[in-house]
C-alpha cells in the first residue's frame, strides 16, 4: 500500500489561507489503511482548520469517496464543487492529481506527504518495502529488498558500515543485508550470495523517465 | 432502548483442568448442560461422580472462534478438535503445599510444623494435619501468623491446641539443623516472640511448605490470548468473553469460596445450555465503507471481531470485518478508531440538547449520572476508548470552549487501559492546537465512581 503522513498542519494552513469555502476530501483507499486520509481524518482535519481560521470566517466541509485515484469514484464530488472554492485533498499524490486532472478549474492542496510504499509492521506503525525500481530481484535476495531496504541501495551487500544487525546511518535502521544473510542461511541458500548482481537496468525505474504499464488483452486493436 | 439479537450458540462446555476445583465444577455443569472434562493427565478424582464427558492426556493446543461457537484443538497423538460453546479453565493454585508428612500411622513423635507466610489454603490442610497427629504426638507449630480467617477456622485452631499442640509465634524463620553432638537428632532454634527469648525445640518429623507451581496457568494465558492483567479477575467474569478462568492463582481462597466462585461461573454458561442466547448489540459494522483496514479487528479488547465474506458487500474486497455479538462488550474502541468511520452504534443517544463540554466515561462518571444542576452538560461514553479524536474536536469546535475529558484511573478500565489510549489521544490533539495557535485546551480528567458530582465541578473549576 501506499503510506503517506500528514503535512506539518501550520504548512496546510498556510497552503489554504486566502480561499474562503474549502472542501476536505478523504480517499478510502490506502490512505485510509494508514490513518492519515480517510474519512475519519477529513473530518478531524476540518474541525482543526474551522478553528484554527475561525476569525477569518473560513467555512469547512469534509467527505470522502472510495478511491481518490479513480476518475469515476470522483464523480460525486461533482454536484458538490460549486460551493468550494478549493479541495484539500488526503489522498496520497496520485489522488490529489487525479482530483486535479478530473476537475480542471478547482484549485487542489495535498494535505498528506506521500512517503513510501509498504506495510503496517504493527498497529500505527508503517515502514516502506519497495522502491517500484521496475525490475524485481527479491528471488535473489531472500525476499527482502535491497533497493528500499539497504540505505545505499547496494545490490551486493553488506558493506562495511554493517554493526550489528545495524545500518551505520542509524541504530533504528536495520541492515537489509544482514537480514538477506540470516534469511539466506535459515534457507541454505548462501551461495546465492557468491552471485554477483549485475547493475540494474534504472531505465525501468524513474532514471527512464515516467512510466506507464498496458496490460497486455485488455484493450481491442484499433482501440486506443 | 435496547437492542438484542439473539445468537445461536453450542451449549457444551469444556472445564481443562486436573485438580479438584475442576471436578466440582464440572459436576455442577453436568446438572444443567453438556460439559467435556479434559485435562493433560488423568486426574485422582472419581469420575463416577461426574456425567458428562471426559478427554484425558491430551494438551490444549489452540482455541479458535468466540463465545458460544469455540473450536478447541487437543493435542494427543494427532489433533482432536471440539466443539465448544464456552471454556473453563481451572489452573491448579500455585502455592505452598505441606510436604514431610509422614505417610500411615505415626505415633510417639515429637513433630515440628513450621508455617512461615503462606496462604489460607495451607493452613487448612495444616490443621487437619495437626489435630489429628496431635492425638498421639507431641506437635509444635511455628508460625508467622496463625491464620482462622476460613470456615470453622477458629474451632479448628481450638482443637488442635486443646489436644496439645503448641502455637510458636515469631516473626523470624527458625534455624533448622543438627543437635550439637549428635548428628542423629534433629532440632530448631527459634526466638519465640511470646516470651521475648530463643527456645530449641527437638523433632524427629519436620513439616514444611514447599512452593509449587503445580500448573501453567500463565501458559494458557498465553495460549488464549489473555492478558495476564485478567489473572484473578472476579469471579464468574470472563477473560475474554466465552472463556472463564478460575480465579485465585495463588490458592488463598477458602472452600465456601470457592463454592461461591463455582456457582458464579455455572450460572454464567448456564444460559448458554437452550444453545440460544439473547446479547445487546451495541455497534455494527456497515460493510459497503469498510476499508478492511483490520483496525478493528486489531485493537478490540475482547477479540470480538472478525472477517465475513460475502459477494453482495459492495467494497473493493467483498469481505469486510464484522462485530460478533455474543463477544462485544461495547466499548466504542472500534468506533473511534476505524479510519473510514464505517462503524455505526446500533442506538444512538438522542443529541444533547446543549453543548457538552465534558465527554465522560460512565464506568468513571457513574456518579455523575444525575449531574442536573450542574453547571455544564455531560455527555456520557461507554467507556474512554469510545471518545475519539473527532468527537473530542468537533466538542470543542461547537462550544468554542475548553472540553474536559473523563476516564477512569490507571488500572481501573474495563476494557484494558483505555484510559491510557485516551490519554495520547489528548496529548496529539493539544500539539496540534497549540501549533495552530488555538487557544483551546483538551483536558484529561481521572474519576472514579465513587465520587461525587461536586468533585468534579471542582476538578472542572465550576463549583456549584
Ligand atoms: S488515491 Fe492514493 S491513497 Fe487513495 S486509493 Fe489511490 S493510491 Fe491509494
Ligand atoms: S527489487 Fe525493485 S520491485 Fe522488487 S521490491 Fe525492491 S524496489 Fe520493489
Ligand atoms: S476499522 Fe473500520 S475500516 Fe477498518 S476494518 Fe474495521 S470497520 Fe473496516
Ligand atoms: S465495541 Fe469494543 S468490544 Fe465491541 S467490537 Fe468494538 S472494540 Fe470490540
Amino acid at each position: 500500500m501506499i503510506v503517506g503522513e500528514l503535512k506539518p498542519v501550520e504548512e496546510i494552513v498556510a497552503k489554504v489561507k486566502g480561499y474562503s469555502r474549502i472542501l476536505v476530501v478523504g480517499c478510502g483507499g490506502c490512505v485510509t489503511v494508514c490513518q492519515t486520509g480517510g474519512a475519519r481524518e477529513a473530518e478531524t482535519m476540518a474541525h482543526l482548520l474551522g478553528m484554527a481560521l475561525r476569525d477569518l470566517h473560513v467555512s469547512l466541509d469534509w467527505t470522502c469517496v472510495a478511491r481518490q485515484c479513480e476518475f469515476e469514484l470522483l464523480e460525486e464530488l461533482k454536484p458538490r464543487l460549486a460551493s468550494f472554492d478549493a479541495i484539500l485533498s488526503l489522498a496520497c499524490g496520485v489522488g490529489v492529481q487525479a482530483v486535479a486532472e478530473f476537475f480542471p478549474s478547482s484549485p487542489v492542496i495535498p494535505g498528506l506527504n506521500t512517503t513510501f510504499m509498504g506495510m503496517p509492521v504493527r498497529h500505527g506503525r508503517f515502514e516502506e518495502r519497495c522502491q517500484a525500481c521496475g525490475d524485481c530481484i527479491l528471488d535473489l535476495t531472500a525476499g527482502i529488498c535491497p533497493v528500499a531496504r539497504c540505505s545505499k541501495s547496494l545490490l551486493n551487500g553488506p558493506c562495511g558500515g554493517s554493526q550489528n544487525g545495524k545500518c551505520e546511518i542509524s541504530a533504528e535502521v536495520e541492515c537489509a543485508w544482514h537480514l538477506i544473510y540470516e534469511r539466506l542461511e535459515r534457507l541454505g541458500r548462501l551461495d546465492n550470495l557468491e552471485r554477483l548482481v549485475l547493475p540494474k537496468n534504472w531505465a525501468k525505474s524513474r532514471d527512464g523517465g515516467p512510466r506507464r504499464m498496458v496490460r497486455e488483452g485488455l484493450v481491442p486493436d484499433g482501440e486506443e | 432502548m435496547r437492542i438484542y439479537q439473539d445468537c445461536q450458540v453450542n451449549p457444551r462446555v469444556l472445564v481443562w483442568g486436573g485438580n479438584e476445583r475442576a471436578w466440582r465444577l464440572a459436576k455442577v455443569i453436568s446438572g444443567q448442560q453438556p460439559v467435556i472434562w479434559a485435562f493433560s493427565r488423568k486426574p485422582p478424582y472419581p469420575a463416577t461422580q461426574f456425567s458428562g464427558q471426559t478427554a484425558w492426556g491430551k494438551d490444549l493446543a489452540y482455541v479458535r472462534g468466540k463465545a458460544g461457537r469455540f473450536t478447541v484443538g487437543l493435542h494427543g497423538s494427532a489433533i482432536e478438535e471440539i466443539e465448544v460453546g464456552g471454556i473453563i479453565i481451572v489452573p491448579d493454585p500455585a502455592g505452598p503445599v505441606l510436604s514431610g508428612l509422614p505417610p500411615g500411622e505415626v505415633a510417639g513423635c515429637s513433630i515440628l510444623f513450621v508455617l512461615m507466610g503462606v496462604t489460607r489454603r495451607v493452613y487448612t490442610q495444616a490443621f487437619s494435619q495437626i489435630i489429628s497427629l496431635a492425638a498421639k504426638n507431641r506437635v509444635w507449630v511455628i508460625t508467622d501468623d496463625v491464620q482462622v480467617g476460613f470456615a470453622n477456622g477458629e474451632a479448628l485452631y481450638s482443637t488442635a491446641r486443646a489436644r496439645g499442640a503448641v502455637f510458636i509465634r515469631t516473626d523470624r524463620v527458625p534455624l533448622i539443623g543438627t543437635a550439637a553432638g549428635a548428628p542423629d537428632r534433629f532440632e530448631a532454634r527459634v526466638l519465640d516472640t511470646g516470651i521475648g527469648r530463643e527456645i530449641t525445640l527437638p523433632y524427629d518429623i519436620l513439616v514444611a511448605p514447599r512452593w509449587e507451581h503445580t500448573d501453567d496457568g500463565l501458559r494458557y494465558h498465553e495460549l488464549l490470548g489473555l492478558g495476564e492483567d485478567n489473572l484473578d479477575s472476579y469471579p464468574g467474569r470472563t477473560n475474554r468473553e466465552g472463556i472463564w478462568v478460575f480465579p485465585d492463582p495463588e490458592g488463598v481462597l477458602t472452600a465456601a469460596e470457592e463454592e461461591v466462585i463455582i456457582a458464579a461461573i455455572a450460572a454464567q454458561v448456564a444460559r448458554m445450555a437452550t444453545g440460544r442466547v439473547r446479547a445487546e448489540k451495541y455497534y455494527e459494522i456497515d460493510a459497503d465503507r469498510c476499508a478492511f483496514c483490520l483496525t478493528c479487528f486489531r485493537l478490540c479488547p475482547h477479540q470480538a471481531v472478525e472477517f465475513h465474506r460475502d459477494k453482495l458487500f459492495q467494497n473493493l474486497y467483498r469481505e469486510a470485518c464484522r462485530i460478533d455479538t455474543l463477544s462485544c462488550r461495547g466499548c466504542g474502541l472500534c468506533y473511534a478508531e476505524c479510519p473510514a468511520q464505517a462503524i455505526k452504534k446500533v442506538v444512538d443517544k438522542p443529541a444533547p440538547t446543549r453543548i457538552p463540554h465534558v465527554l465522560a466515561c460512565e464506568n468513571a462518571a457513574a456518579g455523575l449520572i444525575h449531574g442536573q444542576g450542574l453547571n455544564y452538560e455531560l455527555r456520557l461514553f461507554p467507556c474512554a476508548a469510545s471518545i475519539g479524536e473527532n468527537v473530542i474536536l468537533r466538542t470543542l469546535s461547537e462550544s468554542n470552549r475548553d472540553v474536559y475529558v473523563v476516564a477512569c484511573y490507571q488500572g481501573k478500565c474495563q476494557h484494558e487501559h483505555q484510559n491510557r489510549r485516551l490519554q495520547v489521544r489528548v496529548r496529539r490533539l493539544n500539539t496540534l492546537l497549540d501549533r495552530l495557535g488555538i487557544t483551546l485546551r483538551v483536558k484529561l480528567l481521572g474519576l472514579s465512581a465513587a465520587e461525587h458530582p461536586e468533585e468534579l465541578a471542582t476538578k472542572v473549576g465550576e463549583r456549584k
